[in-house]
């Protein structure tokens, strides 16, 4: 297609689009949901600068009688209008204020919501009722693999024992992965990450995301231990092909014994084996070079 | 005795990466005999090229471009570019040939790559993992350039990168000092663009950035995928909850038409696309994770992805109102605040940590580029505007989008 025959449809796909665009309509005071959550949509950055508007919608934010979609619609909006904005400096303090009295929202997608958005910026109160929660179930607001990823967020929390204890006597096999995920921040953790790699009865996610946390917290042991999973011959597929791309990003180059393994690896039967074993190769011939 | 050629792509040696600008290039014989008469013409199997004429600027495009090459080795300069519709996907499938105007067999072939931004949803295995690849490899690199990307766009760069006319050229710079960052590891990677009013079932995969089996839940990746070993201060995988399917397109979007509409003939207008569609892609299209907030944002790769949406949007823009920063008051709108004016230099790169400016500027001067001089250590917002160089040729800024023609 030509320059101008691609113009050409350009601008009629602009003109469409132009003779398209509706005009929201305006807040009458209209209380069914469709008006008010347009009300809400078309709110712009003065929303944020007036102080009876942004109480306003703290106030039907906060408001657990409220309809909880409505509640989450505000939610985006807030966000929406406070990213990457100059003027949201100052309602902040209000706002997390707001957040933190939702942690214990009646409505678990609004719950869960409003708790990252608190532990994105490390907030603390929300950091001690996720770790309170993973002390004792019984006041949880979150399920635990959604508390240890929240708590994630910040490295200086003190999850891991938390993360520990979990492994060893798991709710379940979500919880189990993110407590793995999270150990990957805490180099004391390492001989169990270790542990868990070699294990064969593991789940193969739980190695895979071992190999992910020692690839992070210590990249030599990580290459011996890789090493010795692709020499062998009885390993789970997944964890072979994590064992390849560790040795990929490796800060170390592979061993030459490990050249003629890899070179089988090439001709596996699985085609993205075969890709990955056909890149670690390329670090040999670096290696040789 | 035979003559031998040699091609320069960008004038310099070792180079061999052009868009569909037109990229200064230059040709030359050892000495022969005599003068040798020539005729250039694309040669590739993927990637093709045009040439833009010989001299101190482009002309039209042709298909093929005669030349007399002089007897005393002198270089002999032209222009050239990949042709709109026919990126490369690897180095060496694009080339030039270079006959003897009498015969018909070619004395050589050049091999180079048309190297473009391209559809996310869109890459062969090999350019999604080729780029995968090269980014996983920069992440890991303590304090460096994915350190640098990431703290820049924390806190300190609100009021120098948003709500504000700035914000579109800003970004612009980011992203390329991040590919520039990327093209060190593997010269053909180039950022791809998440073109979020389409479904993007290959991108949000196991296999590209992940593919989520509920809200809240762990993004998955394949294990053959570079991202499994993303981390982000030490731990791994990438938190995010789209509110859309991984085959679908949210509600909320808004198509890029629209943004064209909305954003008229003039840049005062046109800038609105911040809000939206930026703002609410960053955080009503998401109802958790890292791209929900500015300062984690560049936690996760799609970022980049989606700023290079934005970013090839406005390019789309600049190309179909020709505002390419020759007349500022439509190419650009006035500011109110330092960093967003015309010739302001911006943060970080320009090294500036007095107030008004943030106390901190991560990273040093602009990273280079093989390939242009452009824009220099100290980058101002004008110099994002022309950025395939049609006012300036030598302000070419070595990208292109596989949509937006260069001619």
């Amino acid at each position: 297609m030509d320059s101008i025959e691609y113009r050409n449809q350009l601008e009629a796909a602009i003109e469409a689009a132009r003779a398209a665009i509706s005009i929201p309509p305006v807040a009458t005071g209209d209380s069914d949901p469709a008006s008010r959550e347009a009300a809400i949509v078309a709110l712009d950055h003065e929303a944020i600068k007036d102080d009876a508007q942004f109480g306003a919608l703290l106030g039907q934010l906060t408001d657990p009688s409220e309809d909880a979609s409505l509640r989450f619609t505000i939610l985006g909006k807030i966000q929406s209008l406070g990213f990457g904005s100059v003027s949201f400096g100052a309602r902040r303090p209000e706002w997390l204020a707001a957040l933190r009295t939702m942690i214990a929202d009646p409505d678990p997608q609004l719950r869960s919501a409003v708790l990252d958005c608190l532990s994105i910026q490390k907030d603390a109160q929300a950091q001690s009722i996720l770790l309170n929660g993973l002390k004792d179930p019984a006041v949880a607001v979150v399920p635990p693999e959604r508390a240890l990823q929240l708590l994630a967020n910040d490295i200086h929390t003190d999850a891991y024992l938390h993360a520990r204890n979990i492994i060893d006597d798991a709710p379940s096999d979500a919880a189990r992965l993110e407590a793995v995920r999270l150990l990957a921040a805490d180099s004391e953790s390492v001989p169990l990450l270790e542990e868990l790699l070699l294990d064969q009865s593991e789940l193969p996610e739980v190695r895979r995301l071992a190999i992910a946390a020692l690839h992070s917290l210590d990249q030599a042991t990580l290459h011996e231990h890789a090493h010795t999973i692709l020499m062998s011959d009885d390993e789970h597929p997944d964890v072979i092909s994590t064992s390849l791309m560790a040795l990929v990003h490796n800060d170390a180059a592979p061993r030459d014994d490990l050249a003629p393994r890899v070179d089988e690896l090439m001709d596996h039967s699985s085609a993205e084996i075969a890709g990955v074993a056909a890149q670690l190769s390329t670090r040999f011939s670096s290696a040789e070079s | 005795m035979t003559a031998s050629i040699e091609i320069q792509f960008n004038n310099r040696a070792d180079t061999p990466y052009v868009g569909f600008a037109a990229a200064p290039c230059r040709i030359r014989s050892i000495p022969a005999k005599g003068p040798l008469d020539v005729k250039l013409a694309s040669a590739g199997t993927v990637g093709k090229v045009r040439f833009y004429g010989l001299g101190a600027a482009p002309g039209a495009a042709t298909d093929t471009l005669a030349l007399t090459l002089p007897a005393d080795g002198s270089w002999v300069s032209f222009w050239l570019g990949g042709a709109f519709g026919s990126p490369s996907i690897a180095l060496g499938d694009a080339a030039v040939s270079v006959t003897a105007s009498w015969a018909t067999t070619p004395l050589l072939s050049v091999p180079l790559m048309v190297r473009i931004r391209k559809n996310a949803n869109k890459l062969t295995d090999s350019e999604r993992d080729r780029f995968l690849t090269a980014l996983v490899k920069l992440n890991k690199q303590q304090g460096g350039p994915f350190q640098i990307a990431r703290d820049t766009h924390a806190v300190n760069s609100v009021a120098e990168a948003h709500q504000g006319p700035a914000f579109l050229p800003w970004h612009r710079a980011y992203l390329i000092s991040l590919e520039r960052a990327l093209q060190t590891i593997d010269p053909s990677v180039t950022l791809p663009y998440w073109k979020f009013d389409e479904p993007a079932p290959n991108l949000f995969s196991a296999a590209f950035v992940g593919f989520w089996t509920g809200p809240y839940m762990p993004m998955v990746f394949n294990p053959t995928n570079p991202l499994q070993l993303w981390s982000i201060s030490g731990i791994p995988g990438v938190q995010r909850t789209p509110q859309f399917p991984p085959d679908g397109v949210s509600p909320l979007q808004r198509s890029e038409a629209y943004c064209m509409a909305i954003g008229g003939t003039t840049y005062s207008a046109f800038q609105g696309l911040e809000k939206d569609p930026h703002n609410n892609t960053h955080a009503r299209i998401f109802s958790s994770g890292w791209i929900t907030n500015s300062a984690t944002a560049p936690q996760d790769p799609l970022f980049f992805l989606l700023h290079c949406n934005l970013d090839r949007i406005w390019a789309k823009w600049q190309w179909l109102q020709n505002r390419f920063g020759q007349d500022p008051a439509t190419s650009y709108a006035s500011a109110s605040r330092i960093g967003h004016n015309f010739q302001d230099t911006m943060w970080p790169w320009n090294g500036i940590v007095a107030s008004p400016r943030p106390p901190t500027a991560p990273g040093g001067g602009f990273p280079e580029s093989p390939c242009t001089a452009a824009p220099g250590p100290m980058p101002t917002v004008a110099s994002m505007l022309d950025y395939q160089g049609k006012v300036r040729p030598a302000a070419s800024l070595g990208f292109d989008y596989d949509d937006v023609p260069f001619a």
